[in-house]
């Protein structure tokens, strides 16, 4: 056997009889680990017990389901004008009131919504999903691979997206296909950086080479080992590119350069909103107050789901509520 | 070190070179000619103007040319505003978006990283979460409509401050509240979750089972680690800054850098485009270096690499 | 002769208006007051390479000139006389005596060299060997603009032309200075010569301008008295509402719907500074750059059908569209603005010579007749089958608002669904105009000389709008017919002005019956003046701040 010396003194790592002894109360240690529970049900289960994201949930699914149904059951048609009514002030006939050619403001909006949640999530996803990948890239393989891929973003990061953008809208022209392209093109970088520096962060550690040690493929250790324990930061970063997309859309409109009419946006419609803010109030009131609501939610729930999401974070809410039993059972005995 | 300094001071102009060569091909791509638009029924005209700047030359002769101007530091005289010189430009409006950008980073930063620090200490508390949803619901509301319903309140009911303009200290601080507000929620948020994080670790659990006062663990140990990740952020963050907001600029009429980039690159002003791009780009690249530098300093285990 | 008889009227007429808005102000070199007024920024005080009216606002200020407009006409400036010969074809100027601010001389070689260097396709057809010269045929010294001696200079004509008007507004142009400057000519105000009523103190780009008076103006003792000008740039609305409910700005030069409807009192009209309508594509090809290519022949069938293009004027009711669409805008169907002088100095040429051709108020029941022709003729049986047509536009609010209420009335009345918006940026939607690669197109046309033909010359044959490319190719031209050319040819050679703006309505009448071009609005201006700033005028055909006998009171 071979001796180990510690602290000056030798060891033998052999484990005899006497290392070990008897569990007395085998259930009360059993129930101090964690029950083994699957991970997804947990996570729902966590996210439902959070009142705050019950609330943006809320919030998400009333904005979704009246953006869906609101344009199809409306009497009035998004992009039909009627010079009778023009410039009306919020009435039950037109609860968000209407445009200066009497387009019904409560129809606009909601359609407005479906582009501008159709632009987000889409354009939010896609660029997160290149970024991802070419993160993983740079990071695992590192050396050489590593060095060009990080320049190229330090190159494309530094060229302001507008130029892409424009570039795109003109050859695609202006529809929420070209949208979202030109914001895949422009926000990739941010996330291929945000990812590399997690899968360098996790490189390394030791389930990663256990991993690898078993001779499992990068692609395996990435999706199975690593994504879980970076999932919480994904959510809040997914959560929040969204609102990034919307806000891009918003900013293009603002420059000129948004989607094709007749179809219409929220970043679009509360923009034409904020030059006649004085006027028109409610022109800009709702369009902003329902894109505020939709960010405002998205936020919320991607905080929320990260709480739910994180491992450590699981673990250490569930000790605590065995403390707090373990103390309430003590002063009961 | 100094091997270290020379090889990043290397990488740097070559990132520089890189994207002034990649912007002068890309802007070229962008289908019509600055003077097309200023007249569009006088073909003559643009091709008249078009003799006069040069941009009837081939392409790469162009592009030698252009970069001719960029080492002797000539960006060279913009395309739409006749007689308007590139350096000119970035002289004047440089000093105005870097002071609007400086004045949010120094009201957003401290005030962004004391409430993240408050929330995260007072966990679950009334800070926390007040801190946490206003966070929230300012950064929902898009900026040009909270800048739009500030200039109402502050300007036109309570006549605070003025509306637009950018003539005196008072005319600063709209716009200045307004970019802040992004910065303060942004910096509470992260400095909040890395604290929570930091605090998670072994080595806090350590100091504190040492006996080590609360305060002494939450000043030296956690905000200390905290901050770290926060730096690494810091040189896009106040590139950014300096280079304004297209958005706010426009709402308070103020003349800035990002407003007369968004109006050169859509009025086709190659010249400006470019010369506004690369000095943005030194702008990036030299605040990551300064960064990555400090970082050393602050972080001993960066510096080996 | 009867033209002579006419200009030496006005020109007496001009002295005594000038002479009376002279006496009213008891004026000093030094002046008073000050007055702080919000328009936009120009593009370059360059002369020569200055392109936009935003600029000729500018060295409204800070040049004299040889005639100056104001409020609808024009009076001498600098010209002491102009003589014209026997056959109105030799106009001799004569200028004062006078000096630029750093005490040099304004002589007649400088307003020679100023507008030899402005000559352009359309101004160089009067001058003798004009046109020759602008396409490089003939040298400086075959052109008919030459000075004879420090005070005289001379412009000889290519021809008697009725339309030529004399009364040049032109500034003096140092071409020493100019060649000193180089490229950085006008872009700062030690770039600058000045000799007009003002001299630029500071331009701080992107946000405003300050001028003070100039003591060595040669009318600086009575007129323009107010002392110190802040010209501020800014482009957004509410900022700008917000600045003269204040009480910061006295004066908006253009202002927006909203504030219009906020201080209505204070704003003013102007009617007519641009023609907009829809320009038809008939012709089958475009340009891609390098060659021309055919485009998809069943849309270009559609668009070359005059009742398509009927049925599409006929369905819009512009009276009732025009002002809820766009507030500062007035419905039009004329093809020239409507603020061109008719046959007597306060009649207007569209008064003078209504037209009927396309109603203001559309029909729809007519609009689905010749639909219903259209549709017989290229064979299809209902609207659904129709090919999509694009219909190009800008990028920004009005023209987009526009296109949707326009796309919306179609398919109302006519159920088109077969129109597609397309919107682009203003660079890219030129360029795809001028290449002809659209089907209809928004056209917003504008012309600073105040004459029907500067309007109706678009449209010749060959014209810069009927031919947008200039390639001469017969299939480029949209709009071509040998009786309108003619007309308007002819008129510039008839000298009774009533006979000329007769056929010069005749081709109107002729574009108009064509439809080739639509007419929807003239897109008049909005200008706000605070009660503390009188006597200020505004006209959009001309250029400049016009605050010549505009006080201030404190």
């Amino acid at each position: 056997m071979e001796k180990i010396k510690k602290n000056g003194q030798l060891y033998d790592d052999t484990l005899t009889e006497e290392d070990f002894s008897p569990v007395p109360d085998r259930a009360a240690i059993v129930d101090q680990i964690r029950p083994s529970m699957r991970y997804w049900p947990e996570v729902g289960k966590r996210l439902m017990k959070n009142k705050m994201a019950i609330a943006s949930l809320t919030v998400l699914a009333v904005i979704v389901l009246l953006a869906i149904f609101v344009p199809i059951f409306s009497p009035y048609e998004y992009d039909a004008s009627n010079f009778l009514a023009a410039k009306q002030k919020p009435s039950w006939a037109h609860p968000f009131g209407t445009d200066k050619v009497g387009r019904d403001m409560f129809t606009r909006v909601f359609v407005g919504t479906r582009t501008s949640l159709l632009i987000g999530v889409i354009g939010a996803l896609i660029p997160y999903i290149i970024g991802m990948t070419i993160g993983a890239i740079s990071g695992w393989v590192g050396g050489t691979v590593d060095m060009v891929i990080m320049r190229v973003v330090d190159v494309m990061l530094c060229i302001p997206s507008m130029i892409y953008m424009i570039l795109i809208l003109v050859v695609l022209g202006g529809s929420p296909v070209s949208l979202i392209v030109a914001l895949a093109l422009s926000g990739w970088m941010g996330s291929a950086r945000g990812f590399r520096g997690r899968i360098l962060q996790f490189k390394n550690r030791e389930f990663v080479l256990a991993a690898k040690t078993l001779g499992a493929r990068p692609g395996r250790i990435i999706i199975r080992h690593i994504l879980p324990n970076i999932l919480g930061n994904m959510a809040v970063g997914l959560c929040s590119a969204i609102p990034g997309a919307i806000f891009a859309e918003a900013g293009m409109s603002y420059i000129g350069l948004g989607i094709s009419p007749p179809m219409t946006s929220l970043g679009q419609l509360s923009t034409d909103g904020v030059a006649v803010f004085m006027t028109e109030f409610h022109r800009f009131f709702f369009p902003s107050l329902i894109i505020s609501l939709l960010i405002f939610a998205l936020f919320m729930f991607g905080n929320c789901l990260r709480d739910a999401l994180d491992p450590k974070l699981r673990d250490e809410d569930y000790m605590a509520r065995v403390y707090r039993r373990m103390r309430k059972g003590g002063r009961k005995a | 070190m100094t091997k270290y300094i020379i090889k990043r001071l290397l990488i740097s102009l070559l990132t520089i070179w890189a994207v002034a060569t990649v912007c002068f091909f890309l802007l070229r791509l962008l289908p019509g000619n600055p003077f097309i638009l200023q007249n569009p029924l006088d073909m003559k005209n643009a091709e008249k103007m078009m003799a006069y700047y040069g941009l009837d030359r081939p392409l790469w002769e162009q592009y030698l040319s252009y970069l001719d101007g960029l080492i002797h530091l000539d960006f060279g005289y913009s395309l739409t505003h006749v007689g308007r010189s590139v350096n000119a430009v970035i002289a004047q409006y440089f000093p105005i978006t870097a002071q609007l950008g400086v004045q949010a980073l120094l009201l957003g930063m401290p005030l962004g990283l004391l409430l993240g620090i408050l929330s995260a200490v007072r966990r679950g508390g009334g800070l926390d979460y007040g801190c946490q949803l206003s966070s929230v619901v300012l950064t929902a509301i898009p900026s040009f409509v909270l800048a739009a319903v500030m200039q109402l309140i502050f300007g036109v009911y309570l006549k605070w401050f003025p509306v637009s303009q950018w003539l005196s200290f008072r005319h600063t601080i709209l716009p200045t509240l307004v970019l802040s507000i992004g910065v303060i929620s942004g910096h509470c948020r992260s400095m909040r979750t890395l604290m929570l994080e930091v605090g998670r670790q072994d080595y806090l659990k350590t100091a504190k089972a040492k006996g080590v006062s609360n305060v002494r663990v939450v000043v030296f140990h956690q905000i200390r680690n905290a901050i770290l990740p926060m730096i690494t952020n810091m040189g896009l963050e106040i590139a950014g800054m300096l280079m304004g907001s297209y958005i706010i600029e426009k709402v308070f009429s103020i003349p800035g850098l990002g407003a007369y980039f968004v109006n050169s690159i859509t009025g086709l002003d190659y010249t400006m485009t470019l010369g506004l791009v690369v000095f943005q780009a030194v702008i990036v690249v030299a605040a990551n270096f300064i960064v990555d530098l400090l970082y050393g300093l602050i972080d001993p285990r960066v510096r080996v690499v | 002769m009867m033209k002579r008889v006419l200009s030496l009227v006005m020109a007496l007429a001009m002295i005594f208006t000038a002479a009376a808005a002279m006496a009213e102000s008891t004026g000093t070199v030094e002046g008073s007051g000050s007055l702080t007024f919000v328009s936009t920024e120009p593009n370059t005080l360059n002369m020569i390479q200055s392109a936009s009216n935003l600029d000729a606002d500018v060295f409204y200020l800070t040049s004299a000139m040889l005639y100056r407009p104001y409020n609808g006409s024009s009076y001498p400036e600098l010209a002491e006389s102009c003589v014209v010969n026997e056959t109105n074809t030799v106009y001799t100027y004569t200028i004062k005596d006078a000096v630029y601010t750093d005490g040099s001389k304004i002589t007649a070689a400088d307003f020679v060299y100023y507008l030899i260097n402005k000559l352009d396709a359309t101004s160089a057809v009067y001058y003798k060997n004009g046109v020759k010269y602008v396409n490089g045929e003939c040298t400086v010294a075959d052109l008919g603009i030459y000075a004879v001696d420090e005070k005289t200079f001379v412009v000889e004509l290519e021809a008697a032309t009725a339309d030529f008007d004399p009364q040049l507004e032109i500034y003096p142009l140092n071409q020493a200075f100019v060649e000193a400057k180089g490229d950085a000519l006008g872009g700062t105000p030690a770039d600058m010569m000045y000799s007009g009523p003002y001299v630029l103190t500071e331009w701080v780009y992107g946000s405003y301008l300050t001028f003070t008076k100039n003591p060595t103006y040669i009318n600086a003792a009575d007129s323009f008295q107010i002392k110190d000008l802040k010209m501020i740039h800014s482009v957004d609305e509410s900022g700008r509402y917000a600045m003269f409910a204040a009480g910061e700005v006295d004066l908006m030069v253009t202002v927006g719907e909203s504030t219009v409807e906020q201080i209505p009192d204070k704003c003013h009209y102007n009617p007519g500074s641009a023609i907009q309508g829809l320009e038809f594509n008939t012709k089958g090809m475009y340009f891609d750059g390098s060659t021309f290519a055919p485009r998809d022949p069943a849309v270009t069938a559609v668009l070359a059908n005059k009742n398509f293009r009927m049925a599409l004027s006929y369905a819009i009711n512009r009276d009732l569209i025009v002002p809820v669409v766009n507030g500062s805008g007035t419905a039009s169907t004329r093809v020239i603005n409507a603020d061109v002088v008719g046959n007597t100095a306060d009649s207007k040429f569209v008064d003078d010579y209504p037209s009927t051709v396309i109603p203001g108020a559309g029909d729809e029941a007519l609009a689905k007749e010749y639909m219903e022709k259209a549709l017989a003729e290229l064979g299809y049986k209902s609207v659904s089958e129709l090919p999509t047509i694009k219909y190009l536009t800008f990028d920004s609010n009005m023209y987009r608002l526009t296109a949707e209420v326009l796309q919306s009335e179609w398919k109302r009345v006519l159920g088109l669904e077969c129109i597609q918006i397309e919107l682009k940026p203003v660079s890219d939607a030129v360029m795809s105009m001028v290449f002809m690669d659209y089907d209809i197109y928004y056209q917003s046309l504008t012309s600073t000389a105040d004459a029907p033909r500067s309007f109706l010359e678009f449209w010749i044959t060959g014209g810069s709008v009927s031919d947008v490319m200039q390639a001469g190719a017969p299939f480029s031209s949209i709009y071509s017919d040998p009786k309108f050319d003619e007309l308007v040819k002819n008129a510039m050679y008839e000298f009774d002005p009533v006979k000329r703006n007769a056929m010069m309505a005749e081709a109107e009448q002729l574009l108009l019956e064509s439809y080739i071009f639509v007419p929807i609005q003239w897109n008049g201006n909005y200008y706000a003046v605070s009660d503390r700033l009188q006597g200020y005028v505004q006209n959009e055909s001309q250029d400049g701040i016009m605050i010549n006998y505009a006080t201030v009171t404190e």
